[in-house]
């Protein structure tokens, strides 16, 4: 059945927040350690558990017997506050202590007689001098707002999750930035007018709805979103809450794309709250007078919004989680399959079965989770010879012949993830068949998914490597580690790459290998229109003319050229003054000693490198250094592109025209009357010219 | 880049008359040298840079036009001459203007009322077409 908080069960609430907290703590702490912001001064990590469980015993002792509204134990008030602050909205160790035990300093006195009181000393000695002061300043927030006990309660609630949310969206800006995106002031703006419009409003669940609003921009952030689609997150609920004059003004106050994007979600909300048939479902996000990539891009924010709502659905009386559920397999599910969007089916779809049939869930994932803990030594074990696997390449074959500088292979950032609660495949017949579930089996399940995400900066094409490599080796699997690779296919026209393997207990591992960029597009489907990413994420072209290849830079930019392209039209894609001073080219090397004439021809999916010094190596372009210029006339015979031959042309005539006497030469006289008659037309037309006859005219021309 | 000549200047008069009809009796009063002098200062060439003096197109062809009109080497049509000669040098080198007849009469109307250098090539460079990049 449902799994409800029950509050009386405390011990099991404490382990559940001293667990999520724990997690809080390492996650914020690893945010600011990538911030570079002000190290930790002691190890929190060890103390932190004691502080809580000290406050957790104060606690409840202080407010013992004291009850709130309809008898319910303030404690069990407090003890909420805390669980939503930590399960929900990333709280700390700070703040879960100042929830249970801010109130005792805005005027509330120990009842019981005996009890060991709370001074301001005994705060700082056991809690340290942060918590301290958060404490007191909640207890003073609290006292000056109000003076009935109910009423401030709620602000001290109030006031903590404004504390969260303003981390939350810290968090979002980070990630934003991650993204090396600007974030301009739309977002700021769009944030103060979610928090001015949402104060005061709670979720069923407990928590602030502007935390709902964070949620949303936080998992659009996560997928590379720029700045307009994440205000329109944080705005995609707050329509309702505007009059007429701020709804119009919202083009101005935030920015006209957002507007754009809030009008699209409102209306793909209308038509989802709307029964459909099944042919009004396929053109749904056929919106009136919106472009389809807006549409998209509500759709994404739908989704992350409906996903959350999912997650907090256990709070919803009645059957109503029930019809929600219900609502989303028949109406979102489809639409989000049908674009691709990975990550938001698996999640929505799990969710949802945990409402439709519970008891389904929960027997998928125990025994998915035993068979987990099983092979846990498998796991592991491959885990481990997949890295030594991939150092082992390094070594042997490429090290030598790379420049100690690079990070070996470009595996900069390395990230194995398991996927354990998530079955994708086959979720569906094994909950529809309602007589007996039929056991899970490792053949039609997969294990375990190991994901190894390269990063494309400064390297050449480590996809490819990487996949020549595993050819090399898997011919000598087999006999030696017991590994045998049963199937390899390829996504994403040809870039995320998919291994399935098997070892000698039949267990089987499904490894992805792909670029970050295209494991996102993996998992969030079609990415478009988002700002700069848009260059890196850009759709595969499904029909790819044979007129045009794609190449790439070793940042993974894509160029499009026309067939036959050499490394001069390369070079003058990417700026007029690299083309010039192109000394030669590195195609799907890295070593200097590959390097290429310039005037080499590319081919499809190739890598490349334009190099403008004989000692340059790649990543080592810096813009201040001053390149000669080494473009010749020649180079006019090898340029396919039109870019490439105007900037050439342009070049050569500028250069004859300035500094080049040695250039000249008399135009001859056949030439000079031929331009001469073509001038004298022009100044006949002005009347300035009135011709005799035409037969002079005629005759010179001849 | 393509220089032209002081012949060829001449030749531009010549052609001229004959469309307007005009005959010509002899080409005794047109004065050779100044035509000469105004090529080679519009050609002339710096020796210690190895550069030309008037470095851009347009200068080289303003000035020409420029001295023709100062200098008047022509018993009449100086200005008519000057022009022709500007324009044909540039499209010599490529260069064609797209001109309508209002431009020409006001350009005309301008060196008569004493244009200087600068002006002309301003005129030139801000011609459609030509955006300034020569």
């Amino acid at each position: 059945m449902k799994n409800f908080i029950t509050w009386e069960n405390k011990d099991r609430i404490l382990a559940q927040i001293l667990q999520k907290t724990a997690i809080n703590e390492k996650k914020y702490r690893r945010n600011e350690e990538d911030g570079k912001s002000a190290p930790e001064e002691i190890d929190r990590g060890s103390k932190q558990s004691e502080w809580m469980q000290k406050a957790f015993i104060q606690a409840e002792r202080l407010y013992q017997g004291i009850t709130f509204g309809s008898k319910v134990p303030y404690f069990h008030v407090r003890l909420r506050t805390a669980y939503l602050l930590s399960e929900e909205m990333n709280g700390l160790t700070e703040e879960i202590i100042c929830a249970l035990l801010a109130p005792v300093f805005a005027g509330m006195k120990p009842p019981t007689p005996g009890v060991e009181t709370v001074s301001g000393e005994s705060l700082r000695q056991y809690y340290g001098k942060e918590t301290c002061l958060l404490i007191q300043a909640a207890a003073r927030q609290t006292e000056r707002m109000s003076p009935r006990p109910k009423e401030r309660d709620a602000m001290l609630d109030e006031y903590l999750f404004g504390l969260a949310c303003e981390r939350c969206f810290r968090e979002v800006k980070r990630k934003m930035r991650g993204n090396n995106l600007i974030i301009e002031p739309s977002v700021e703006e769009a944030y103060r007018i979610a928090s001015d419009k949402y104060r005061g409003h709670r979720r069923l669940s407990g928590d602030p709805v502007l935390f709902h609003a964070l949620y949303v921009a936080d998992r659009m952030a996560d997928l590379g979103a720029d700045s307009d689609a994440v205000a329109a997150a944080l705005l995609h609920d707050v329509l309702p809450f505007l009059t007429d004059r701020e709804r119009e003004d919202l083009d101005v106050s935030v920015s006209p794309a957002a507007a754009r994007y809030l009008r699209a979600v409102a209306e793909l909300d209308r038509r989802f709250a709307q029964t459909l048939v099944k042919e009004e479902q396929e053109s749904i996000l056929s919106l009136p007078q919106t472009d389809p990539d807006d549409a998209i891009i509500a759709l994404y924010i739908q989704a992350a919004s409906r996903l959350h709502n999912l997650i907090t659905a256990k709070y919803l009386s009645g059957t109503e989680y029930f019809r929600m559920a219900d609502h989303t397999e028949t109406h979102y599910l489809p639409l989000l399959q049908k674009h691709g969007m990975r990550y938001f089916t698996a999640l929505i779809e799990s969710a949802c079965l945990q409402y439709s049939d519970p008891e389904g869930a929960s027997f998928i994932g125990e025994s998915y989770a035993r068979l987990i803990h099983q092979n846990r030594r498998e796991i592991l074990f491959f885990e481990a010879f997949l890295k030594k696997w991939i150092a082992s390449f390094n070594n042997a074959t490429f090290a030598r012949r790379m420049d100690d500088k690079f990070r070996p292979f470009g595996v900069t950032y390395q990230h194995t993830q398991y996927q354990i609660s998530q079955i994708k495949a086959n979720l569906r017949s094994l909950c529809s068949s309602q007589s007996g579930l039929p056991p899970i089996n490792k053949a039609n399940t997969p294990l375990t998914r190991t994901y190894v995400i390269l990063d494309a900066s400064g390297v050449g094409s480590p996809v490819e490597y990487f996949l020549r490599a595993a050819l090399c080796a898997y011919r000598g699997l087999g006999s030696d580690t017991g590994y045998l690779l049963l199937d390899m296919k390829a996504e994403l026209s040809g870039r995320v790459h998919t291994f399935l393997w098997e070892d000698a207990y039949k267990n089987r591992f499904e490894t992805f290998i792909a670029l970050r960029a295209d494991y996102k597009q993996y998992l969030y489907g079609s990415l478009v229109n988002f700002g700069m990413r848009e260059k890196q994420i850009s759709l595969p072209s499904v029909d790819s003319s044979e007129e045009q290849i794609t190449v790439y830079t070793p940042r993974g930019d894509k160029i499009r050229l026309p067939v036959g392209a050499t490394g001069i039209d390369v070079a003058f894609a990417l700026r007029a003054e690299i083309g010039l001073s192109a000394f030669d080219i590195l195609i799907n090397s890295q070593d200097p000693a590959f390097a290429r004439d310039i005037t080499t021809t590319l081919h499809d999916g190739d890598f490349f490198y334009v190099r403008r010094h004989p000692q340059e190596t790649v990543g080592d372009r810096s813009a201040k250094r001053e390149y000669p210029v080494r473009a010749r006339l020649e180079w006019l015979r090898h340029v396919k592109t039109t870019t490439a031959r105007d900037q050439l042309i342009q070049y050569f005539s500028q250069r004859f025209q300035e500094d080049s006497p040695e250039f000249e030469t008399v135009a001859d006289d056949k030439t000079y009357r031929a331009c001469l008659y073509d001038v004298l037309k022009i100044l006949d037309q002005s009347h300035l010219v009135i011709p005799q006859s035409g037969g002079n005219r005629k005759e010179a021309a001849e | 880049m393509n220089k032209i000549t002081a012949d060829q200047i001449l030749d531009t008069y010549e052609e001229i008359q004959r469309q307007r009809g005009v005959a010509l009796l002899s080409t005794g009063n047109i004065d050779r040298k100044k035509i000469k002098d105004a090529i080679a200062d519009v050609f002339s060439v710096d020796e210690k840079r190895k550069k030309y003096r008037h470095t851009r197109l347009s200068d080289m062809a303003s000035r020409l036009c420029f001295l023709l009109v100062e200098k008047a080497p022509f018993p009449d049509c100086n200005r008519l001459t000057a022009m022709a000669a500007m324009f044909t040098l540039l499209e010599v080198n490529n260069i064609r203007l797209t001109l309508s007849a209002e431009d020409v009469n006001h350009l005309y109307r301008g060196l008569g009322e004493g244009m200087e250098q600068w002006e002309i090539k301003d005129w030139l460079r801000s011609r459609p077409g030509t955006s300034g990049t020569f």
